[in-house]
C-alpha cells in the first residue's frame, strides 16, 4: 500500500509538467492578448508595446516557457498576475481556502441529506417516500443554481443579515488561515456571522451533489438489500435498522465514495455561478476572470493547482476503497 | 462514511499547512482592529460602497481602470482639480491656478504649505517633481512597471522645483489641454519617501495627501479607507469608506435593500425604474463624459462610400435606440463630443432619421458581393451596457432599408485588436473621456496622427487634422470653440463614424446617505449620513 502511494506521488510532478506545457500552449493559441485585454479601447500602440515588453510577451514562446519553468522549478515562482501585480501563489493562498471551505460545507450537506434520502428511498422502495425523494433529486439537478441562489438571498438574506457570502466588511480581524470559520474562531469574534454567510452558498452549491448522491445511494443500496447475505441477516432476526445501517450500508459505500470524491474534486475547481451570486472569493470566478483577462500566470498556476488537488483527491479516494472493502489490495 | 469525513478533514488540514502562512499583504498603513471606530452623528461611521470588481493598483502612475481611480481619487490629490459639481478647474495642492508665460510654454505653480502625506512626509515641490518624473520617464529609478498614461504627458519638457513650494513646468509646445490633464488621476502627488521605502509594494500601500488613507485591503473582499486626521482641508464626515467588490449587480442590490451596502455603482439600466420606486433608495446620476459610436472602415468598400454611410446614418433612429436599448436613460448624440464638454449643443441639429431617403441612397451604392458586416463587443462598457442589443437594433434598423447585416461579436481580450484590423467592416465601440476637453475625442479618435491606432475608421481629412491640431495649442477659448465647431461640422458631414448615445453615470444609493455623483471624479469624501 505504502509503495503504491509513493509510486503515485512520484508520478505526479511529471504529470503536472505535462499539464503546465499543455496549458501554456493552449492559452497562448486562443485569440486575444493580455495587453489588449488590459487596456481595452485605450490601447495605443506605444503603451501596448511597453506592457508586452514588461511581461516578456515580446519574446518567442519557447523562450517564455523556458523562463517560466525555470522560475517554477528552481524558485517555486509561478509569476505575477498581469492585472493585480501580485504573486499568483499569494492569490491561490487566498482563494483556495475559500473554495475548500465552501466545498466542505456543501459536501457535508450533500452527504448528510444525499445519503439520508437515498437510504430512506431504498428501504421504502415503491412508496410515496421513494417518489418524494426522486422528485427532490430531480429538482436538485434541474434547478439553475444562479436562480436558486438569488431566491435564497431574497428569501433569507435579510433575516440572516447576510446578503452575500463575504464576511461583514465592517469586521476587522486577522486572517491567518484564510478559512473564515477558523479565522473567526481564532479571533474570538464574528463566528456566528461567518456561519450565517456560509450557509446560503453552501446550500445552493449542494443541490446537485445531494441529488446525485441520493440517486446513487438508492440504487447501490437496492442492489445490496436484495443480496443473499442481507436476506440471511434478516432471517437470523437481526434488527431491521442494523441490517440496513451495519450490514448493507458499508457494502453500498464504494460507488457513493467514488461519486462523492469526484464531486468534491469538481467543486474544488470552483463553482462559478454560486461564487458570483454570493460574491464568494473562490477559485472559480478567479479562473474565469483570469481567462477573460488573458492573465497567463494566473491561469497557469490555477490549472496546476487544480490538477494537483484532483490527483490528491483521487489518490485519497483510492486509499479509502481499501479501508471500506478489505478485499481491495494495491500492489 | 465516517472515514470519508475523516479523510476530508485530513485534506483540509494539509491545505491549511500548505496555505496557512500569515497574510502579509492584508493590513497596510497600520491596518488593525478598527471596529466601528468613532462613528458619525446620524450614521454608523462607515459607508459601504459596492462595485463590480476590486482595484488592481493604488499607485496613481500605474492606474488604468476606473475601479482603481475610485480609490486613488480619495487618497491622492492633484495640483488642480474639478469644481464641486462641474468640469471647471480650481486649485487644490496649488494655491492658485498657474501663471503662464507669454509663449504659453512655462507654467509656474505656487504650492500649498502645511500639507503632509499619510506617512508623515511633508508635501513640497520636490514631491511634485518626483511624482511627475516617475510618470513621464520610463528610465526613472522609481518608475512603476506600467505607465499607461505616461505618453499623455509627453508635452512636458521638464519639471523643476524653483523653491520649496514653487514648481515650474516647461512644455515642448503651448497646450490648451494641459491644465485639464493636471487634474487627472495619474498625476496624484505621491510621497517620495513612501515610494522609495516600499518599492514594488507601494501599489498596495499608498501614501497621498488626500482626505482618506488606506486602512486594509483584502483582494476581492474589501478595501477600507479611513479618515486621515492630519488632512489639511475639510475632513470627511464619514470616518470609513469600505469598497466591497460584488460582481453580480442583483446581489449588490439585495445588499443595498437589506442595509448591507449604502451605494451600488454598477446597477443595470433595466433596474433603475425599480430602484426609483423603492422608498428607501434613490438614484444619483450625472451626465457622463462618454460616447458610444458606430465606425466605418474608410478604406474598404462599400463602407468608404459616402452614400452608404449617409444611408446608414439616416436609418438609425437614436430616440428609438435610447428608448428600447437604453431604457430612455441615455442622451441621443449630436456629435462625438458629449454635451457636458461641448457646452451648448442647441446650435447642432440632431442627426436626421429618414428611412425613405436612406432607401433611395442605398440603391445608388455598389454593395459588392460580400455580406455587409457589423462587428461588436460582447462585454458591457459604460457607453454600451448591452452591446448585443445595440448590434441587434442596428441590424434591425438597416434591414428596414433593405440592408442585410451579418453580426459578429468578440470578447474583451480580442475586440480592440479586431477594431484595428485594416480589413474590418463596421464596428461598434465607444470612449470614456480621460479629460474634459473636445481634444480627448477629436484628436484621439479621429485625427490622422492618432494613426490606425485609436482612429479605427482610418479617416484622413487634412482640414479636420489642421483644425484639431491648431486647437491643441490655441489658448483663446473663443478661437478654440470656432476651430472645434468647424471640425465637428466636417465630422458630421463625412461620417467616418456616427455617434449614437451618451450614457449617464448612475448609482443606487440608500436614502440614509447624501451622495452626489461627480461628472469626472469618484469623490466619496463629501458623502455624509443624514442626521434626522
Amino acid at each position: 500500500m505504502t509503495a503504491y502511494v509513493i509510486r503515485r506521488l512520484l508520478v505526479t510532478p511529471f504529470l503536472l509538467i505535462a499539464v503546465s506545457f499543455i496549458v501554456f500552449g493552449l492559452i497562448r493559441s486562443v485569440p486575444g492578448d493580455p495587453a489588449e485585454a488590459l487596456l481595452g479601447e485605450k490601447g495605443s500602440a506605444e503603451v501596448l508595446a511597453e506592457i508586452r515588453k514588461t511581461h516578456g510577451l515580446d519574446k518567442p514562446m519557447v523562450e517564455q516557457y523556458r523562463i517560466y519553468m525555470t522560475g517554477v522549478v528552481f524558485r517555486g515562482d509561478f509569476g505575477r498576475s498581469y492585472v493585480h501585480h501580485i504573486d499568483v501563489t499569494d492569490e491561490i493562498k487566498r482563494y483556495l481556502p475559500a473554495t475548500i471551505e465552501l466545498t466542505c460545507a456543501a459536501m457535508a450537506i450533500s452527504l448528510i441529506f444525499g445519503v439520508g434520502l437515498g437510504v430512506i428511498a431504498a428501504v421504502k422502495k415503491g412508496t410515496w417516500v421513494d417518489y418524494l425523494s426522486s422528485v427532490i433529486a430531480l429538482i436538485g439537478v434541474s434547478v439553475p443554481v444562479y436562480w436558486l441562489g438569488l431566491l435564497l438571498l431574497i428569501a433569507f438574506g435579510k433575516k440572516l443579515g447576510a446578503s452575500s457570502g463575504n464576511l461583514p466588511v465592517t469586521l476587522f480581524i486577522e486572517r491567518p488561515t484564510g478559512f473564515v470559520l477558523i479565522d473567526t474562531l481564532i479571533a474570538g469574534e464574528g463566528f456566528g456571522a461567518a456561519c450565517r454567510h456560509l450557509i446560503l452558498p453552501a446550500i445552493a452549491l449542494s443541490t446537485i451533489p445531494v441529488a446525485l448522491i441520493a440517486r446513487i445511494t438508492r440504487s447501490s443500496m437496492l442492489d445490496v438489500l436484495e443480496s443473499d447475505y442481507v436476506r440471511t441477516a434478516r432471517a437470523k432476526g437481526v434488527a431491521p435498522w442494523k441490517v440496513v445501517m451495519v450490514h448493507a450500508f458499508r457494502n453500498a459505500l464504494i460507488p457513493i465514495v467514488t461519486l462523492a470524491g469526484l464531486e468534491f474534486g469538481y467543486l474544488l475547481g470552483g463553482a462559478v455561478l454560486t461564487e458570483t451570486v454570493f460574491t464568494w472569493p473562490g477559485m472559480g470566478t478567479w479562473i474565469v476572470k483570469s481567462v477573460q483577462d488573458r492573465d497567463y500566470p494566473a491561469i497557469q498556476a490555477a490549472v496546476i493547482t487544480l490538477a494537483t488537488t484532483f490527483v490528491l483527491v483521487n489518490l485519497l479516494v483510492d486509499i479509502l476503497y481499501a479501508f471500506i472493502d478489505p478485499r481491495i489490495r494495491y500492489g | 462514511m465516517r472515514r470519508a469525513l475523516v479523510s476530508i478533514a485530513v485534506l483540509i488540514t494539509l491545505t491549511l499547512l500548505l496555505t496557512g502562512c500569515p497574510d502579509s499583504g492584508a493590513a497596510a498603513n497600520g491596518g488593525g482592529n478598527g471596529g466601528d471606530g468613532g462613528g458619525t452623528a446620524g450614521g454608523p461611521g462607515y459607508l459601504i460602497y459596492a462595485r463590480s470588481t476590486d482595484a488592481t493598483t493604488l499607485d496613481p502612475a500605474e492606474v488604468l481602470y476606473g475601479e482603481d481611480a475610485k480609490v486613488t481619487e480619495n487618497v491622492y490629490e492633484t495640483l488642480v482639480t474639478f469644481e464641486d459639481a462641474g468640469i471647471g478647474l480650481v486649485p487644490k495642492l496649488a494655491t492658485a491656478l498657474p501663471t503662464i508665460s507669454e509663449d504659453g510654454k512655462t507654467w509656474t505653480f505656487t504650492l500649498r504649505q502645511g500639507v503632509t502625506f499619510h506617512d508623515g512626509t511633508a508635501f513640497d515641490a520636490a514631491a511634485v517633481v518626483f511624482s511627475f518624473e516617475r510618470l513621464v520617464s520610463a528610465d526613472h529609478p522609481h518608475a512603476p512597471k506600467q505607465r499607461p498614461y505616461g505618453p499623455t504627458y509627453g508635452v512636458i519638457e521638464k519639471v523643476e522645483a524653483t523653491g520649496d513650494h514653487e514648481v515650474v513646468f516647461s512644455l515642448k509646445e503651448p497646450s490648451a489641454v494641459f491644465l485639464q490633464q493636471l487634474a487627472m488621476f495619474p498625476v496624484g502627488i505621491v510621497s517620495p519617501t513612501a515610494v522609495k521605502e516600499r518599492g514594488e509594494d507601494y501599489r498596495k500601500s499608498p501614501s497621498g495627501t488626500g482626505p482618506y488613507k488606506l486602512e486594509e485591503w483584502r483582494h476581492r473582499e474589501k478595501l477600507s479607507l479611513v479618515r486621515y486626521d492630519g488632512y489639511w482641508g475639510e475632513k470627511p464626515a464619514i470616518e470609513r469608506v469600505i469598497f466591497q467588490p460584488v460582481s453580480d449587480s442583483q446581489t449588490a442590490l439585495e445588499m443595498l435593500k437589506n442595509g448591507e451596502a449604502h451605494i451600488v455603482d454598477h446597477v443595470t439600466l433595466a433596474d433603475i425604474e425599480a430602484i426609483e420606486k423603492n422608498e428607501n433608495l434613490y438614484v444619483a446620476r450625472t451626465p457622463s463624459l462618454n460616447v458610444g459610436y458606430l465606425a466605418f472602415n474608410m478604406n474598404k468598400p462599400p463602407y468608404n462610400d459616402q452614400k452608404f454611410r449617409d444611408a446608414v446614418a439616416l436609418a438609425i433612429d437614436r430616440d428609438a435606440l435610447n428608448k428600447f436599448v437604453y431604457y430612455g436613460l441615455a442622451t441621443p448624440s449630436k456629435t462625438i463630443v458629449p454635451p457636458v464638454i461641448w457646452g451648448d449643443t442647441s446650435e447642432l441639429t440632431p442627426y436626421e432619421h429618414d428611412l425613405e431617403k436612406a432607401k433611395k441612397l442605398i440603391t445608388e451604392v455598389d454593395l459588392g458581393s460580400e455580406p455587409i458586416e457589423l462587428w461588436h463587443m460582447t462585454f458591457a462598457r459604460p457607453y454600451m451596457p448591452e452591446p448585443n442589443r445595440v448590434a441587434e437594433f442596428v441590424k434591425d434598423a438597416l434591414s428596414k432599408i433593405g440592408l442585410e447585416v451579418k453580426l459578429q461579436g468578440f470578447e474583451k481580450a480580442s475586440y480592440t485588436n479586431k477594431t484595428k484590423d485594416p480589413d474590418h467592416p463596421m464596428c461598434l465601440l465607444g470612449w470614456n473621456a480621460d479629460y474634459a476637453d473636445p481634444d480627448n475625442f477629436l484628436y484621439f479618435l479621429l485625427h490622422g496622427e492618432a494613426g490606425d491606432d485609436l482612429n479605427i475608421s482610418f479617416w484622413r481629412n487634412a482640414e479636420f487634422d489642421t483644425k484639431v491640431k491648431a486647437a491643441q495649442s490655441e489658448l483663446d477659448p473663443a478661437k478654440r470653440k470656432a476651430l472645434y465647431a468647424r471640425a465637428a461640422e466636417l465630422y458630421r458631414a463625412e461620417k467616418p463614424s456616427i455617434s449614437l448615445v451618451h450614457v449617464p453615470q448612475l448609482a443606487a444609493v440608500s436614502k440614509a446617505v447624501e451622495y452626489e455623483v461627480h461628472p469626472i471624479e469618484y469623490r466619496l469624501f463629501p458623502a455624509r449620513f443624514k442626521t434626522n
